[in-house]
């Protein structure tokens, strides 16, 4: 080991021996960030190219060649995989926009708390409970049907479980809160002044929103993106449950290739597939977010401040 | 209220006293892991109980929720992690094939002269002579409809794609019912059927489907509320609907249905194959049979233990549906090649996408 | 606009938010097995549940699972977090990079990419694989959340500390950690719950017979459920609401 004080500046700075524990702080989660996340998803290449059965045998790369003789079944899934997504993101945004502004401007700093806290603590239980819930709610013959029936708006026996639109509902209600807190944070950082200062200007509200509000919020609706859209457009479980007969997503089909099918090659090539179209979505938002707004994207400081898509 | 269960108990607690007194627990404190699905009377508190009692071990369990999840599990590290396992003997040979299966001992089981002759006469159970699983229960997967919208029971697979039925189907989410199925629909052998007909009377089928049931609470939702009026569905668990009073009926269709048997296996390298012979003993015994039979929420399938099965109540007969006439008239599901499997898998898969 | 409007928004989506937490709830007293109407009120699925070991015995696993993989994740991310502000400079960029990327793997995808690299090392599923993959799972949110604190904070007071004479060490655990020990804690409260929520890595990773709760929870509703896991799910969902209330509200006697 060198611990010459007379190398170069380069060697003498990176081998002092200071910088021994300096290392050791960051060795654990780089360790592990590479070992149990970049090596993993980089083998799946690797994998999705073998013969099987399992990870061994040749390099052949079959499965990806069924799954380009299938278009219609893997694309056409990968579409309602994103569809999916998109739509509970979307709605994820209008609904979770006006509350993240009332909450911040119309609400007391105390209930504000109270309610975010609220919104937020049954979604940190477990996803399963929540998935359970709604089940449990629209299933036929349950509350939500009942209730419709004695309305007179359907019939005691229809449901819309087992459908696509229960996907999108319970996809849209999983990710919800969060969607609401990333907003929050956004408008939160929003100085009343600078608005007081518009309308004085003569600025209308839609002007205001416009040009001031929703560049202000972008970031936070980046961040809101890839925490609804990326785990949304990866799910499996809710069209598992929910899903029925017209609600298979591409994430449902991986997990059976690996639960059933026993074709670990092709979970792997679906694997990538749908990381690399999530990524590149997610590329592209941010590309038409900042040259919607250029400059809303870049704010001082913004890593490690909640900015974590932005 | 639990008086059947009651009834069990007492019974399995005579069972206890005839043993030697004193005996010291023959496996105290030793574990007992198995592979089956969840709520299928091996994890009653009868089951673990009872094994608790004469054994000393205590019962863990690992859920699956279909044969081929069964077979993946043990496939990715199960072996070695578990003792005993419930397949559907379609699946055994293939296994054996696989090396996932140690051979079942008949000596070791005191119980194995009640199980009904004609069950162990099925081939799929045995591999060069040796047996490999010993028959636990059996039943059918019947069409079954609700009784207000078919007030005349219907008698053929025809109505579950009939349009009349569009969106009031549930269909078994399982590859190798779905396939002889539709091959008994089309009048074809419901073990080596023409694929692509196969291929096309299903994607026809999904048209109608409302829901591919995975658990039998997807279904028995579905149907007592009308929901879904007529699907496919275990004889057991369709029993017990009806023994509930439920507007719901089976029947088995004039084409003929799947006929199953749960057959209980041993896994390569259990950690304790004596244990696991224990356990199968216990579960073909007349005790637990007749107690699991008799508890009217179980949705047990028919005893393969024919003293058991001799010994039912008229109650428990209807809700296990344990009657020889049906045997008959099924089609006893018969192993499938890896390449079968597969290919039934990926059918499967592509026709309930819809794409 | 009027502000009660806004308000009413806010409530209306609250109340929706609660609706199926709501329904399980009370369909958990509900006598019928399938979830069904008329309403008979019973208590009968929590006395069921009382005598169901298995529920018991996974949400201990989940538990302990979940506070062992939250002390890691504190410390490993605390630790990343402190480099990241002390002496990343460059580095500091290419470790957020990092931890962003793993936050945005779908965890499915994660999962199954760890059980197949996994099965080729010869390490296949089993507690070393599922506590390895949790940590890689939520130490990411523990070092982001303390090192949002630690960039509010400024170097300043530990390298006061540091002029006075303090060694690194010492500097770090008397200055720098009671100022920032509120967002360790968030840290670690996060990394439970991402833990003890986190079904798809327990699916694919987690030693067979190592049952937690989520797993348990699916293979009921996967294989047709008994209702006390409806029992189950409104003690935790209903617990969880009242400790964060209670939590507020003892915040708030104490905040005066």
């Amino acid at each position: 080991m060198i611990r010459s004080r007379t190398g170069g500046p380069g060697v003498a700075r990176a081998l002092r021996p200071a910088e021994w524990p300096r290392l050791a702080l960051m060795a654990p989660a780089t360790a592990l960030l590479i070992a149990m996340v970049a090596v993993p998803v980089a083998m799946l290449a690797w994998f999705s190219l073998l013969s099987g059965p399992g990870v061994s045998g040749a390099v052949t790369g079959r499965e990806w060649a069924v799954m380009l003789d299938r278009p219609q079944l893997y694309g056409g899934l990968l579409l309602r995989s994103l569809a999916l997504g998109l739509g509970a993101t979307a709605l994820c945004i209008l609904i979770a926009w006006p509350t993240a502004w009332a909450l911040s401007r119309h609400v007391a700093p105390r209930t504000r708390s109270a309610i975010l806290a609220l919104l937020i603590i049954p979604h940190l239980t477990s996803a399963l409970l929540l998935i359970y819930a709604m089940y449990v709610l629209i299933a036929p013959g349950g509350p939500m049907m009942t209730a419709l029936a004695a309305l007179g708006l359907a019939e005691s026996r229809d449901t819309i479980l087992f459908t696509r639109w229960a996907v999108l509902l319970m996809l849209t209600y999983m990710y919800l809160p969060f969607m609401v807190m990333a907003l929050f944070a956004a408008i939160e950082r929003i100085e009343p002044t600078v608005l007081d200062a518009a309308r004085s200007l003569g600025a209308s509200g839609w002007a205001r929103f416009r040009h001031i509000v929703l560049p202000m919020t972008l970031p936070g609706l980046m961040t809101g993106l890839v925490i609804v859209f990326t785990p949304a457009a990866g799910s499996f479980l809710e069209a598992r449950i929910l899903g029925g007969a017209n609600g298979m997503m591409f994430g449902t089909l991986i997990a059976e290739q690996i639960s059933r099918a026993n074709n670990q090659p092709r979970a792997a090539a679906m694997a990538i597939t749908l990381l690399a179209v999530i990524l590149l979505l997610l590329g592209v938002f941010r590309l038409l977010a900042m040259r919607a707004f250029p400059g809303a994207m870049r704010r001082p400081g913004a890593h490690g401040s909640g900015g974590w898509g932005g | 209220m639990k008086a059947p269960i009651a009834l069990a108990g007492l019974v399995a607690g005579a069972a206890l006293l005839a043993a030697p007194a004193g005996a010291d627990l023959p496996f105290e404190g030793q574990t007992l892991t198995v592979l089956n699905w969840n709520g299928y009377g091996s994890d009653t508190e009868l089951a673990l109980r009872g094994f608790e009692e004469r054994t000393g071990a205590t019962v863990r369990h690992v859920y699956h929720s279909g044969g081929e999840e069964l077979r993946q599990i043990l496939r990715s590290g199960g072996i070695g992690q578990i003792d005993v396992a419930l397949p559907n003997p379609t699946y055994i040979l293939q296994m054996v094939e696989e090396g996932m299966l140690q051979p079942v001992d008949p000596d070791l089981l005191d119980n194995m002269s009640k199980i009904a002759p004609n069950f162990l006469e099925v081939d799929d159970l045995y591999s060069d002579g040796a047996l490999y699983g010993v028959p636990w229960v059996w039943g059918s997967t019947g069409l079954t409809y609700n009784t207000e919208a078919f007030p005349e029971p219907p008698t053929s697979w025809l109505v579950l794609w009939d349009e009349a039925n569009r969106g009031r189907v549930a269909f078994m989410d399982s590859p190798i019912e779905a396939v002889m199925l539709a091959a008994l629909h089309l009048g074809q052998d419901p073990h080596d059927p023409d694929l692509d007909a196969v291929r096309s009377a299903l994607e026809e089928l999904h048209e109608n489907v409302q829901t591919y049931w995975g658990s039998s609470d997807d279904f028995n939702r579905a149907i007592i509320t009308g929901a879904v009026t007529v699907g496919n569905y275990w004889s057991g668990n369709a029993g017990s609907l009806i023994a509930e009073g439920h507007p719901v009926g089976y029947v088995i269709p004039d084409e003929g249905a799947a006929g199953w048997l749960s057959t209980w296996v041993i896994v390569r390298d259990a950690p304790s194959s004596d244990l696991a012979h224990a356990w199968i003993d216990w579960m073909i015994s007349t005790e637990f049979q007749l107690g699991w039979a008799e508890d009217p929420e179980a949705g047990a399938p028919a005893p393969a233990n024919a003293e058991a099965a001799a010994l039912l109540s008229d109650a428990a007969r209807g809700r296990v549906q344990a009657y020889g006439e049906h045997a008959e008239r099924l089609s006893i599901m018969q192993s499938l090649t890896p390449e079968q499997q597969q290919v039934y898998t990926d059918l499967l898969a592509e026709v309930k996408s819809g794409l | 606009m009027s502000g009660v409007l806004w308000r009413g928004w806010v409530w209306l989506v609250l109340a929706l938010v609660y609706l199926p937490i709501l329904a399980l709830i009370a369909m958990s007293f509900n006598a019928s097995r399938y979830g069904t109407f008329p309403f008979e009120f019973t208590l009968r699925w929590y006395e069921a549940l009382a005598e169901n070991r298995r529920l018991w015995e996974a949400t201990l696993r989940s538990l302990w699972l979940s506070l062992a993989v939250a002390a890691a994740a504190g410390a490993i991310g605390t630790m990343a977090a402190v480099w990241m502000s002390r002496f990343g400079r460059g580095g500091a960029r290419a470790m957020q990079g990092l931890l962003v990327t793993a936050i945005t793997v779908p965890w499915l995808i994660l999962a199954i990419a760890i059980l197949l690299a996994a099965l080729w090392v010869g390490v296949g599923r089993g507690l070393v694989t599922l506590f390895l993959g949790s940590l890689v799972v939520a130490m990411p949110y523990a070092a982001l959340v303390v090192a949002t604190r630690l960039q509010g904070l400024g170097p300043d007071a530990g390298l006061a500390a540091r002029s006075l004479g303090a060694g690194p060490v010492r500097a770090f655990l008397l200055v720098t950690l009671p100022l920032i020990a509120r967002a360790v804690m968030s840290g670690v409260m996060l990394a439970f719950v991402i833990t003890f929520n986190n079904f798809p890595l327990h699916f694919f990773l987690a030693p067979f017979g190592f049952n937690t709760l989520p797993m348990e929870i699916y293979s009921y509703v996967i294989s047709g459920y008994v209702p006390d896991i409806n029992a189950l799910s409104a003690i935790i969902l209903g617990g969880a609401v009242m400790l964060g209330l209670a939590v507020m509200g003892w915040r708030r006697l104490r905040g005066g």
